[in-house]
């Protein structure tokens, strides 16, 4: 039988929660905590759960934090979180301190069990309505927009600043600071650098 | 080491001076000796006057009966007199409104009156008042206004006054040399006429001048010789603001003992008078002295007074809440130390709003009032000056707001151009801490909304989980079971996004790049690319941002129906740059109005001076540009 230790400040959830993982079958809750040093006590007396259930927002303290000094403490016990939040930024920090599964709350009954097992065989488990945050990349080289590429076409051309204003019926401060977001983002400090790396990165023929 | 400076320097003509016995003989001629109207009326200003400075209670309660009985008796004369005595107790008492007021009526009485001599002193002393409270836009209309009458009709005392009060006026705006020539041309007229006060007067601006021109021996030259005619005329007032200021003139000179003599003087008379204000000065020029003497420990004991005189002048609190922080820091209790350099720059954060905003209210209001008024000849002169003033005060009071310069360098020509500036900023201040207060909101309901409803939602849909689990709905009522969860996990969902909208926790504690990768990662349509992850930047700037981008995309989704956004975000440690590029129905920038959501954005982009570029037409998507210095 799996031990869990349930760390979270709301009652209602902890309540919650004990039943349904007791009725199981595979894991029952033999300890829990409403706050972070309260949870800190209570490893330390009773010695470590197989996973501990932590809510990121605690009254006294931050999970995250929290889940990296458990995590050192006993590499041994799998950590989840369960918790409100559902940013991206927080899965991977909860990753990165040492958590093996995240739950969003609202998901907690239907996949503790599922997260629970999961863990428990040496994988992680983050929740489903997750996967589309989870799997959705950023960051590509560099692309520019519509506009930043016409002025970029222009000053490969060797325009001046004026005369790519009035070419784009724009404002003269405008075209300049297209010029340093230009420079900026293709990493050059004077026209001909931008043009040089505008064409290694294949921007401009 | 910081010097307390004071705009308690009035220039007012004294009322002819009586003996205490004196006054005690009229009030027995009043009380015992039935009295025409008219004779009644001359007794009370007589009493009135000779109170003046002795009990400005007395002074109130004698003006105040001469006022109804002129006014019983139409006599718009010496309604005019008793209004102008009132208004100018009051201006001692710091009690403005009632001083306006009071003055105001002067001003209507000697009008109704016909008697231009007593319109020139009412608006004179309108002028000082103004004065006082630093409003000296409105201050130095009614001085140039009376200035050329006080000639005509040689009204010599009032004439070097008014030249006092306009010296005045450019030493607060640091106008040295200008403070200086009026002075002393004020100076000449008193010496040449043998008027005592505007010499007193004359001499303890030259005092006052040379003081800040950190001329300490040459300061405290006049001040002593103000100071002697002050304690020939036994005028408290006069005397407890020369020992003050020969005070913190000997702390300079680093002359502790002469300083502490004036200082037990100044603190003396100024607990016998039992005014507020002069109090208040003489604790402070008492910390002067006990800091100046390193003996922070008594020091403090001053500090700590003046901190409780009363709370609700922000400018005294500001004095005393620094005076306290440097007390503490050679007593060296850092906490306490800590504690009242916090509150002086909140104090000094309010304050700056506040007078920003009287000073740019009553410049606008006077101005669209009474321009029609201003003489054609007086404009030039008047251009000149609104424009340096206007520029003087905002930067005074606004020294350290760097991006007020921005707006001002070029423009200091034309007063009307200055006037419509200064419109534009009181707008961006506002704007700016319209912010401040509604981040702090923000950040509060949103945390409550997300920890507090948001949470108890969650264990609802729970326990709901747990019933479905249990099989305990009878099929029938599936439907509906399944329907109710549905909505409730929407619910949830859309609480989130609120409570996000409202103040997006991981921007706070994680900063833009990560917020607004948090926040795209659940739109599929949009693609976020940005540079290097810069580091933090100021919170109110990163907010603006993210607003603009939260903005820019749902505008895209909502309105332009895109199925593809790309968020651009660039920047350096000088400036940001943030694109948003949509592939969606687009628009003519010129025709469509902005909805509020996009308004709000550009007022708050504009007010942190950043630049925003539109680019879209109809079916072609747009992208917009936005810049902002950091």
């Amino acid at each position: 039988m799996i031990s869990i230790h349930i760390a979270d400040d709301h009652t209602m959830m902890v309540e919650l929660l004990i039943p349904v993982i007791n009725h199981s079958g595979i894991a029952h809750v033999t300890g829990f905590s409403f706050r972070l040093s309260e949870c800190r006590k209570s490893l330390a007396a009773a010695g470590q759960p197989d996973v501990l259930l932590l809510d990121i927002n605690m009254t006294d303290g931050n999970g995250i934090v929290f889940c990296a000094e458990m995590h050192k403490l006993y590499p041994q016990m799998k950590i989840i979180a369960l918790t409100g939040h559902d940013e991206y930024s927080n899965i991977l920090l909860m990753f990165k301190n040492g958590a093996s599964g995240y739950i969003v709350k609202n998901e907690a009954v239907s996949e503790i069990t599922e997260a629970v097992d999961a863990v428990m065989r040496g994988e992680t488990y983050i929740s489903r309505r997750m996967e589309q945050v989870i799997r959705k990349t950023t960051r590509a080289a560099v692309i520019l927009t519509p506009r930043e590429k016409q002025v970029l076409q222009f000053v490969s051309r060797g325009m001046s600043n004026p005369e790519i204003a009035r070419q784009l019926n724009v404002e003269l401060s405008t075209v300049s600071s297209f010029r340093k977001k230009l420079n900026l983002k293709l990493k050059a400090s004077n026209p001909v650098e931008l043009v040089n790396n505008a064409h290694k990165e294949g921007l401009i023929e | 080491m910081k010097k307390i400076v004071w705009i308690a320097f009035i220039c007012l003509s004294p009322f002819p001076l009586l003996a205490h016995t004196d006054i005690d003989s009229l009030i027995n001629v009043l009380n015992t000796q039935v009295q025409t109207n008219d004779g009644e009326i001359q007794l009370y200003w007589d009493i009135a006057t000779g109170y003046w400075n002795k009990d400005i209670e007395k002074t109130l309660l004698f003006a105040g009966k001469g006022l109804d009985l002129s006014e019983k008796a139409h006599d718009n004369l010496w309604a005019a007199r008793f209004s102008r005595i009132l208004g100018f107790s009051y201006i001692h008492k710091n009690e403005n409104d009632s001083s306006l007021y009071h003055l105001k009526n002067a001003v209507e009485f000697a009008i109704k009156a016909k008697d231009r001599r007593e319109e020139n002193i009412a608006t004179v002393y309108m002028g000082s008042l103004y004065l006082s409270q630093g409003k000296y836009e409105p201050a130095l209309n009614c001085f140039m206004g009376a200035l050329p009458s006080l000639e005509d009709l040689a009204q010599h005392e009032q004439y070097a006054n008014t030249l006092i009060n306009i010296a005045t006026i450019y030493k607060q705006l640091y106008h040295i040399e200008k403070a200086l020539a009026y002075a002393n041309q004020a100076l000449a007229v008193a010496g040449k006429y043998s008027l005592i006060y505007p010499e007193m007067a004359g001499l303890e601006l030259m005092g006052d001048i040379y003081y800040e021109k950190r001329q300490f021996n040459r300061a405290v030259s006049y001040m002593l010789k103000a100071y002697e005619i002050s304690r020939r005329q036994q005028d408290n007032p006069r005397i407890i603001t020369n020992t003050q200021m020969l005070a913190n003139a000997y702390c300079a000179l680093e002359e502790y003992d002469e300083a502490e003599k004036y200082a037990n003087e100044c603190l003396e008379l100024a607990s016998t008078f039992g005014n507020k204000l002069h109090e208040f000065m003489g604790w402070s020029v008492m910390w002067n002295v006990r800091f100046g003497q390193k003996r922070y420990k008594e020091s403090e004991r001053y500090a700590s007074k003046m901190w409780e005189a009363d709370s609700s002048r922000l400018d005294w609190a500001l004095n005393a809440a620094l005076n306290l922080c440097y007390s503490n820091i050679f007593m060296k209790n850092a906490r306490e130390a800590g504690y009242f350099l916090d509150k002086y720059t909140d104090i000094k954060n309010q304050l700056t709003g506040k007078e920003l905003n009287n000073s740019l209210a009553a410049v606008e209001v006077k101005y669209e009032t009474e321009k029609k008024q201003i003489r054609i000849t007086a404009l030039e002169e008047e251009r000149k000056l609104y424009a340096g003033l206007g520029i003087a005060i905002v930067t005074a009071l606004l020294a350290g707001s760097g991006f007020l310069f921005y707006y001002y360098r070029s423009q200091r020509r034309i007063a009307e151009q200055h006037i419509k500036q200064l419109g534009q900023e009181k707008e961006l201040i506002a704007a700016r801490s319209a912010l401040y207060a509604e981040k702090a909101e923000r950040e509060m309901l949103a945390r409550d909304l997300h920890d507090g409803v948001g949470a108890m939602l969650s264990v609802v849909k729970n326990n709901m989980d747990v019933m479905k689990s249990y099989s305990i709905i009878e099929n029938a009522e599936a439907g509906y079971f399944h329907k109710a969860l549905d909505v409730l996990d929407k619910s949830i969902t859309e609480l989130r996004r609120v409570a996000h909208h409202i103040m997006p926790a991981t921007l706070i504690d994680k900063g833009l790049i990560i917020a607004l990768d948090d926040f795209y990662r659940s739109i599929p349509e949009v693609e976020f690319h940005y540079t290097e992850a810069g580091s933090r930047f100021d919170a109110e700037k990163e907010l603006v941002l993210y607003r603009c981008a939260y903005e820019l995309v749902n505008n895209a989704l909502r309105h332009a129906a895109a199925s593809r956004i790309d968020v651009h975000l660039t920047m350096n440690e000088k400036t940001v740059y943030l694109s948003v590029v949509d592939n969606g129905c687009g628009f003519d920038p010129h025709a469509v109005s902005m909805g509020m959501g996009m308004n709000n954005m550009f007022a708050r982009l504009s007010a942190f001076g950043g630049r925003i570029d539109i680019y879209s037409e109809p079916g072609k998507g747009s992208e917009v540009n936005i810049e902002l210095d950091l």
